[in-house]
């Protein structure tokens, strides 16, 4: 496995039915921003609030990490300690499912009784019977959706890059509050940030119909450039993931 | 460690020093020695603040040796916060340098003669003396420290209370130097402090200079499973990761993901600016800044959980605050704001505060009106005016259960009167089970030692069977016990659950030192002595079954998102102490 918890064999059967960077058909009118930076990792502060990833169909916990985040299965047997599904502590991956409306949260194994506590699994796991997602099966089949996930300490610098190469939605306006609270440092390790718009047309899409891509500069910020609650697809500059199921 | 300091504030003539053999409490360490000593000497029913309380100040059995993170020291007496027994438990230099000088424990007693005088104690290889200094009086412990630091230099530690002891508040700490010769370690729960300020000594200056580290019986066994020891707090995720990037306020995110996250003072399960203040969000801030994510409390900790946060401009603000004091200056008053928590942090320790107290306190002020939610300046003004003493700040002293008597309120999120931590028990129910049962009132460290099934106490626990809460609670709550007794860092406790040989490794070091053959029943049934003095001390102070519940109000009103009660049967909470 690659230290980053990357899939080193894409071509394994039972993921190529759902190629990372799954993209949604009908979400590529939405703003696109790449980002070019020497340190993707700095994302993961963002990524810790929550984004949403498209998904071809309701799928077990396991199946989502493995198809849609594209991890190992090694690195989600010993890194991703901690799963939490609507708010409840996921003990078996594959009795849970994602489905439309789902919120995913991963974290790293974590300190405390009650980090301990909400491990998977874990000695201690009576302890939270409350908040311990009950084991479901066979959820009806939903065709695609976006789920919203949230990566926690170690998880979110691990996949970072990983999940912005996939391309992931995001609010706006956390995306811009998020850019605007940037130390100097993210700064000078920007190399751009570049929105492209794409308008739907009878005739498909078309890129860049407002006149190509445009890149955003720090001092850009202080304009509203988009509503709160819009949103904006981010990728990683040089990333193609391709579209539709 | 063959040595009792007891200090009769008492005596004629002024506060006397008298050393004496360890005698019956020979072989005790740490919360095992405060109280034996509480339970031996200390009458249950007086009064905490009264002549006939003791203040014991006990390093762990391990303090002062090579082992690794083994430097916390012990504060025991009867609680003025709760009335019944405490151990509150310090990081810092203290234990160590009480150990290399050693002592097994200094024990404060008697009754203060008449008049406002205090007292400075100074320990070092040379002897103890006591010296009258009334210039010390109403100092806030930064400003003590640079005091002394003028006077003793760099290298002491200073055990000391702040002005929140002095004036005898519920919730007081007593402060523990550390490294940086700061007062940023606590003693904090149950308000020690106040014991130590109705003794008339303001502070004790520890100076281990000449002194050496301890010896351990068996050299050759002790450096290997010492380094077997931190071998395995290297590998394991937590302790040899997670802690040290994030701190403990790592957990923040994940308590508000499980919807126990107590918010607006224990109204929601889920604080909605929770990133902005999670440990994620904090080391990447501190490093940004010039601070430092990754640092040790004591020398030879292997884990370093702790940091060090400074302003915008680089400048020194506090310790890289806890978990539970983000929380509790944080999301439980709704406030987002890191620098303003960071700024509350320092005062608390200033002053001598317990932050958890400190930060429920403010949450049931707001909800009593006295200032809004979220107000950070306002909640800013009350950590000011608790630790300057004005008339409301007396009341915010006397901690969250007075201060809601005070207003009129219901919802004082308390067991035995001390504050709440920072994980809802309607969530969390098996935390709710060590709230309500430990002899230490709400305490979330009672039950942290999470060695259960390596101990294997009461059998191996399925963790997936619903029940048997009762019965892990208890077997947790007698690993710490035991785990205070050693010195070790509650945080060892991660890679001793997962790593057997890291488990035996810890218990081969503690051997080697003392030349002892001890097994896991042996620690087992260390912890179960301790816990069976203190419950039995509490039951002469007056409590019971009773006093063993959480608030009712946690069985009637549900919490958000997860709208989950409180509905561990009382039956299964009594059956906790059935060994
Ligand atoms: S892990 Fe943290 S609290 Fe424990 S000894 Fe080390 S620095 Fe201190």
């Amino acid at each position: 496995m690659a230290e980053n918890g990357v899939h080193n064999t894409p071509e394994e059967p039972g993921l190529r039915d759902a190629p990372p960077g799954f993209d949604m058909p009908g979400l590529s009118a939405l703003p696109t921003v790449r980002i070019d930076h020497a340190e993707p990792v700095c994302f993961a502060e963002l990524l810790q609030s929550g984004f949403r990833l498209a998904v071809p169909d309701t799928c077990t916990v396991e199946a989502f990490l493995r198809r849609a985040m594209n991890l190992s299965e090694d690195y989600v047997s010993t890194r991703v300690q901690t799963v939490f599904l609507d708010g409840l502590a996921v003990d078996d991956l594959g009795a849970a499912q994602v489905r439309p409306g789902s919120r995913l949260a991963l974290s790293a194994a974590l300190p405390g009784l009650v980090g301990a506590t909400m491990r998977r699994s874990g000695p201690l796991a009576s302890l939270r019977q409350g908040v311990t997602h009950a084991p479901e099966h066979d959820a009806p089949q939903s065709g695609p959706f976006l789920a919203e996930v949230r990566l926690f300490n170690r998880i979110g610098e691990d996949l970072a890059a990983r999940m912005l190469g996939l391309g992931v939605y995001v609010r706006a306006g956390k995306f811009l509050e998020f850019l605007r609270s940037r130390p100097e440092q993210f700064w000078e390790n920007l190399r751009s940030l570049t929105v492209e718009t794409t308008v739907e047309t009878a005739m498909g899409t078309d890129a860049g119909s407002h006149g190509g891509p445009t890149t955003l500069h720090r001092q850009d910020l202080v304009r509203d450039l988009w509503t709160d609650e819009e949103s904006l697809r981010l990728t990683l500059a040089g990333s193609q993931p391709e579209t539709g199921a | 460690m063959d040595t009792i300091l007891r200090i009769d504030v008492g005596a004629k003539g002024g506060p006397k020093a008298v050393t004496q053999p360890v005698g019956p409490y020979a072989g005790l360490g740490g919360r095992a020695m405060t109280s034996t000593v509480v339970c031996t000497e200390v009458p249950p029913d007086c009064h905490p603040l009264g002549p006939e309380n003791k203040l014991v100040i006990a390093p762990g059995l391990m303090s002062g040796s090579a082992a690794s993170t083994s430097g916390r020291l012990s504060v025991g007496c009867k609680s003025p916060l709760t009335g019944g027994i405490k151990e509150a438990n310090s990081g810092g230099t203290g234990a160590q340098a009480l150990g290399r000088l050693g002592y097994a424990a200094v024990i404060l007693e008697g009754e203060r003669p008449k008049g406002d005088d205090w007292y400075k104690v100074v320990i070092s290889k040379d002897g103890v003396s006591i010296v009258k200094d009334n210039s010390l009086r109403m100092l806030p412990n930064y400003d003590l420290v640079e005091r002394i630091k003028a006077e003793h230099g760099d290298q002491v530690t200073v055990i000391s209370i702040g002005t929140a002891g002095e004036m005898r508040m519920a919730n007081s700490t007593i402060a523990v130097t550390d490294v940086e010769m700061r007062p940023t370690r606590h003693a904090g729960r149950g308000g020690v402090g106040a014991v130590m300020g109705s003794k008339g000594i303001k502070c004790i200056v520890v100076d281990p200079e000449g002194t050496t580290i301890r010896h351990p019986a068996n050299p050759e066994a002790f450096k290997a499973a010492n380094k077997a020891f931190v071998e395995g707090l290297k590998r394991h995720g937590v302790t040899g990761q997670g802690l040290p990037a994030y701190g403990t306020n790592v957990l923040t995110n994940i308590l508000c993901e499980a919807g126990g996250y107590p918010t607006y003072n224990f109204k929601e399960g889920r604080f909605p600016d929770a990133d902005k203040i999670s440990g994620e969000t904090q080391a990447q801030i501190e490093i940004a800044r010039g601070g430092l994510a990754t640092h040790g409390c004591h020398r030879g900790c292997a884990i370093q959980c702790s940091g060090t946060f400074v302003d915008k401009d680089g400048n020194f603000v506090t310790k890289q605050p806890e978990y539970e004091t983000v929380w509790a200056h944080g999301g439980n008053c709704g406030i987002s704001d890191l620098d303003a928590i960071a700024r509350m942090d320092f005062l608390d320790d200033t002053y001598g505060l317990d932050t958890i107290e400190m930060g429920v306190t403010i949450g049931v002020a707001m909800e009593a009106g006295v200032i809004p939610f979220g107000d950070a300046a306002g909640a800013i003004r009350l950590v000011q005016e608790t630790g300057q003493g004005t008339p409301l700040g007396r009341i915010l002293g006397a901690g969250a259960a007075a201060t809601a008597k005070c207003y009129g309120l219901e919802r004082a999120p308390v067991v035995k009167n001390q504050a709440m931590p920072a994980y809802d028990p309607r969530a969390v129910k098996g935390i709710g089970v060590t709230y309500a049962t430990t002899p230490m009132g709400a305490d979330h460290t009672a039950g942290y030692a999470v060695a259960t099934n390596i101990l294997k106490v009461g059998g191996f626990v399925d963790p997936l069977q619903p029940g048997g809460q009762a019965e892990l609670s208890r077997n947790l709550q007698v690993a710490t016990a035991a785990l205070d007794a050693t010195g070790f860092c509650l945080f060892v406790a991660f890679a001793i659950l997962d790593q057997a040989d890291t488990f035996q490794a810890m218990v081969d070091t503690i051997n080697a030192m003392y030349n002892l053959s001890m097994t896991a029943d042996d620690v087992v049934a260390l912890g179960q002595d301790i816990l069976t003095k203190e419950r039995a001390f509490n039951t002469k102070a007056g409590f019971g079954p009773a006093q063993d519940r959480l608030p009712r109000y946690f069985s009637r009103e549900s919490l958000p998102p997860h709208n989950v009660v409180f509905d561990v049967p009382e039956k299964e909470l009594d059956s906790v102490f059935a060994f």
